[in-house]
Formats: structure tokens, sequence, C-alpha cells
């Protein structure tokens, strides 16, 4: 849980200032009476803390003090953080390349980790950007420094799986570039093959921490790239062929 | 200024009387049997002659069987000395209605009805100290007089009914009513020895005023005492009102018992009761007027 504009507590004052003039409300009014000593004298102990009585039980007081801590509550702006607390400026990497369309978590790579960037939009509070960088064989940016939910969902939604390999070095430039110096970014890239070079050539350099989601089961890609069948008169011949890539930089 | 007392409601008064138990010495004629003898039809005793006595009451018939002069006597006839004293203390000043305004109209009805049998009348007010309200009144004329006189007292003040004990003690034997609402600081009951040691044959009228005997407020206040200006903080609650009740009820007993101990008159009257319904019915059937 954490509040996005904490001053706002100061606000929280009027509760005690509500209390306080329901201890000022018991104000009585004077009643002239004939005789004052056929009054039983029961408060003559209460009389030593005028005007600061005994705060006697009111459902307004109580209303009144709902209302105030409820309107402090919103004031203060709270926010509940899933997992991890997004920067105010997210950059998502997606990898869009052919490997994700395996379907070995459900019910593909592809959708699984869409559902995963969908949840941190949903996350974004009102003041927080997000920017979603799609990889496929060229890298593009499709949706740049937004807060607005159904847009970054509906950009979201129109990214499909190519039958490219992912261009990570152009969509982690993208990425650099559209952060803004000294702005609070961070960076999660979503793909199912990059494991080393985040730790090495391309992580460094950049202006924001980089955080990589895995999806799917680690293994090698098999691909079949090109199937050519030839046809001469004798014989017909078909030639295929299949790549295996393993820890490689970009991913199929 | 209103007129103290309607003149309807003082033609009616007209019809009553004060009643007297004992018969009293009063100074000049009236309509009352008097202790002493004189001139009536009403025979009373015989007495020896003495020189010197009127020897028209002479009772010759006596003398022709006796053989010696026999007086017959009368009762004579006189006045009654009635003394009415009116609590104007501040805590008479309160209420709806006004218990100040409506005794001040007990005591005009009562006085009226004095004054209207050649009853004397002497009138006194009271809060801290006694003030006199005159030259006692006779007569169906001086009805005026004295109702200007009750209405032009200002009510106010503490009460202290120790010192009505010498105006009281000071009066010749006769009637003494005494209004008031028996609330304050000093007892009521030295007021009321007094009167039996003035051989008063006396009435105690104890007025409260409807909202004091039935509380019509509930809740918080600061309360304070119209004689003294003394505050208090109070919340009423069930439980507290019935404590004020107790407390009330026990001062009005208190009253009522020294009354009756000294051989008085006690009514309890409330204020919003009509002058007439006081005057007719309770005031007759606690035998003060008849």
């Amino acid at each position: 849980m954490t509040f996005l504009a904490p001053a706002a507590a100061a606000l929280a004052i009027t509760l005690p200032v509500i209390v306080a003039l329901y201890f000022l409300r018991i104000r009585r009014p004077t009643r002239v009476v004939p005789w004052l000593d056929l009054w039983p004298d029961q408060i003559r102990d209460r009389q030593a803390n005028v005007p600061w009585q005994r705060l006697r039980f009111s459902w307004l007081l109580l209303l009144q003090l709902l209302v105030a801590g409820v309107l402090v509550a919103a004031a203060v702006q709270p926010a509940l953080s899933a997992s991890a607390s997004l920067a105010a400026h997210t950059v998502v990497l997606l990898d869009a390349s052919a490997s994700m369309q395996a379907k070995d978590v459900q019910p593909s790579r592809l959708d699984w980790a869409k559902r995963e960037i969908g949840a941190m939009i949903d996350q974004l509070g009102p003041q927080d950007r997000m920017t979603l960088i799609a990889m496929q064989s060229t890298a593009r940016v499709v949706a740049s420094g937004s807060g607005d939910h159904d847009a970054m969902h509906r950009a979201l939604n129109g990214i499909g799986p190519s039958n490219g390999p992912a261009d990570l070095s152009g969509a982690l430039s993208l990425a650099a570039g559209s952060v803004r110096a000294g702005e609070d970014s961070r960076a999660y890239l979503f793909s199912d093959g990059i494991v080393e070079p985040l730790h090495t050539s391309f992580a460094n350099g950049l202006p924001f921490p980089i955080e990589y989601h895995r999806v799917g089961v680690p293994g090698e890609n098999i691909g079949l790239t090109s199937l050519t069948v030839r046809t001469s008169a004798q014989s017909r011949a078909a030639y295929l062929r299949g790549v295996r890539r393993a820890r490689s930089a970009s991913s199929w | 200024m209103a007129a103290l007392l309607e003149p309807p409601l003082l033609r009616r008064l007209e019809a009553l009387a004060v009643l007297v138990r004992r018969a009293v010495k009063g100074q000049m004629g009236g309509e009352r049997r008097s202790v002493s003898r004189g001139r009536s039809p009403e025979f009373a005793d015989f007495r020896n002659y003495s020189p010197g006595d009127d020897y028209r009451l002479i009772d010759w018939n006596a003398y022709a069987r006796l053989d010696r002069f026999v007086l017959r006597l009368f009762v004579a006839e006189e006045e009654l000395p009635l003394s009415l004293f009116i609590d104007l203390s501040g805590s008479m000043d309160w209420g709806r209605p006004n218990k100040a305004e409506v005794a001040k109209r007990l005591a005009g009805a009562i006085a009226y009805v004095a004054l209207a049998s050649l009853d004397r009348v002497r009138l006194t007010v009271f809060a801290e100290g006694p003030t006199s309200g005159g030259a006692p009144y006779r007569g169906r004329h001086a009805a005026a007089g004295l109702f200007a006189r009750i209405q032009s007292f200002p009510a106010g003040g503490p009460t202290d009914y120790a010192r009505l004990v010498a105006p009281i003690t000071r009066q010749r034997p006769g009637m003494t009513v005494l209004i008031t609402d028996g609330l304050g600081a000093s007892p009521v009951e030295p007021a009321i020895t007094a009167l039996r040691l003035a051989r008063q044959e006396g009435a105690v009228l104890q007025l409260l005023a409807p909202q004091e005997v039935a509380l019509d407020w509930t809740g918080d206040a600061r309360l304070k005492d119209a004689e003294t200006g003394l505050e208090r903080e109070f919340t009423a609650t069930p439980a507290t009102q019935a404590a004020y009740r107790t407390a009330l009820g026990r001062r009005t007993d208190e009253i009522e018992r020294a009354a009756r101990r000294h051989g008085l008159r006690f009514a309890r009257l409330v204020s919003d009761q009509p002058i007439e319904d006081m005057v007719q019915r309770t005031l007759r059937q606690v035998g003060l007027l008849g």
C-alpha cells in the first residue's frame, strides 16, 4: 500500500477538529430554576474540566468522522501495488518473433506475455506512463509514453506474432530513446529466448534497469525456415531447411 | 395595567367569607363573633352586676326571681384581622403562569373576600425582608387601593423566612395567610412556628408552577438559581428527574407537616389553576373560606 499524495494526510487534522467541536458543543443552555438545591448535585467532579466535558456517543459524530475519514483517505490517493511497484515510466519490450507462437504455455507464449503486460497496464497509476515496444524483425513503438489504459490495451491487442526473429538491439535503442534523462524508468523484457546478452553487452549503458520475464519453457528453438520443392521430368525433390538455435542473442 | 381580578369574579367572591375556628377579638365592629361581649342578638352569658355596668343590660326577670342584679351579656360582633404574607422572591418570579403574578391575584381574591365581610386586611410582601403594604385596609371600597398596592410590588431577590418572624409575632391574634412556594435556602419552619406563637389562625398556601411540578425538558443544561444566581451543570435523565421530584416532594412535605403540626391549614396550589377554582374549591376544602 502506497500513498500517491501523502501530503494530503495533513487533512486528517479535520478528524480531531470534529471531535473537539463535539467536546465544545456540550455548551449547555442556561435554564433558570426556582431553587437550585432541589436538583441533584450529580456533576461536581466534572465541573473541574469544563468546558472539556466527557464526550458522549452520538451517531452524528460517528457519521461526520466517517465521512471526514473517507475523504482524507481518498485525498491521499492510496495505491495498492501488486508484485512490484511500477516506475513512473515503464518500458515494455515484447518479443513478437516466430518462436513466441509456441504453445508450451497456454494459450501461446505471446498471448501469455500479453496477458502479463495487460496486468501491468492495469497497475499504472494516474501519473504513470508506459511505452510499449514490439520486437519483430524490426522493433517498433506501438504505444509511446501513454497513461491511457484503454489506449494501451488497444495497442497491446494489436500486436500479433511475426515469422521473423526479434530485433532486441533495435528495441533497446528505441527504449533508450523514449526515456528522458533522469526519469524514473524501468524496462521489462518479455521474451522466450534471451538470457545471456542482457547481462553483458546490451544491458550496459542503458539509462534504466531492465527486468527479464522469461516466457515459456527454456529450450532450443527449432524452426522450419524454408521448404523448396523442385519438379523435373524425372524426379521431384523437396529441400527442407531447418534451423536450430540455442542461447542466441535474438530469438526467433 | 390589567385589573388584578375581573369584576365578575369579585362579585362571586362576595358570597364567601374567611372562616375562623376560634372567635377572635377585633378592634372595630364587624360581622364576626368576637371573644368580647357587646351588642348583638346572640346571647352569650350572665354576669353579676357591678357598679358602672350599663343597667340597660340588667336582666329584670332574673332580678325578680333571684333578687339580685344580673347582666345579660351578648356576643360582640367585630372584625377579623387578616394578614396576608406574599412571597415575591426570585423563585416566585418564575413559571408559566408566573407564580408571583398568580400569588398576587390569589392574595387579592382572599383580601377581597375579607374586605367584603368588613374584615381588616393587612398586607405584607416579603423576599429577603418583609415590606409592609401600608395601613390596614377595611371595607369594600378599599379593595381598589389594595389591588393597586399589590400590583406595585416587584418580584425578585432571595427568600429569608426567618425575617418574617418579627412581623408575624407583632400581630394581634387573628388570621394570617402565607402564600409562598416554600423554596429557598432558608427553612420555612420558623415562620410557621411564629404563626402559632402569635396565636394566629393561619393558612400556608404553597404555590408551585406546573413546569416545576412536572419537568418539561430533558438533556443538558446549565441551571441557574433564580434567587442566588448560582449556576451548575446538570443533565436531566429519568433518574435525575426522579431525584429532583423526590427533593421537591420532601420540601413540600416538610412544609405541610410543619403547618399541620402547628394547627395551620395547608393547601398546595399550581399556578395554572384558575383563581376562581383555587378559591372556590381548594380553599373551601381546607376550610379557609366558606
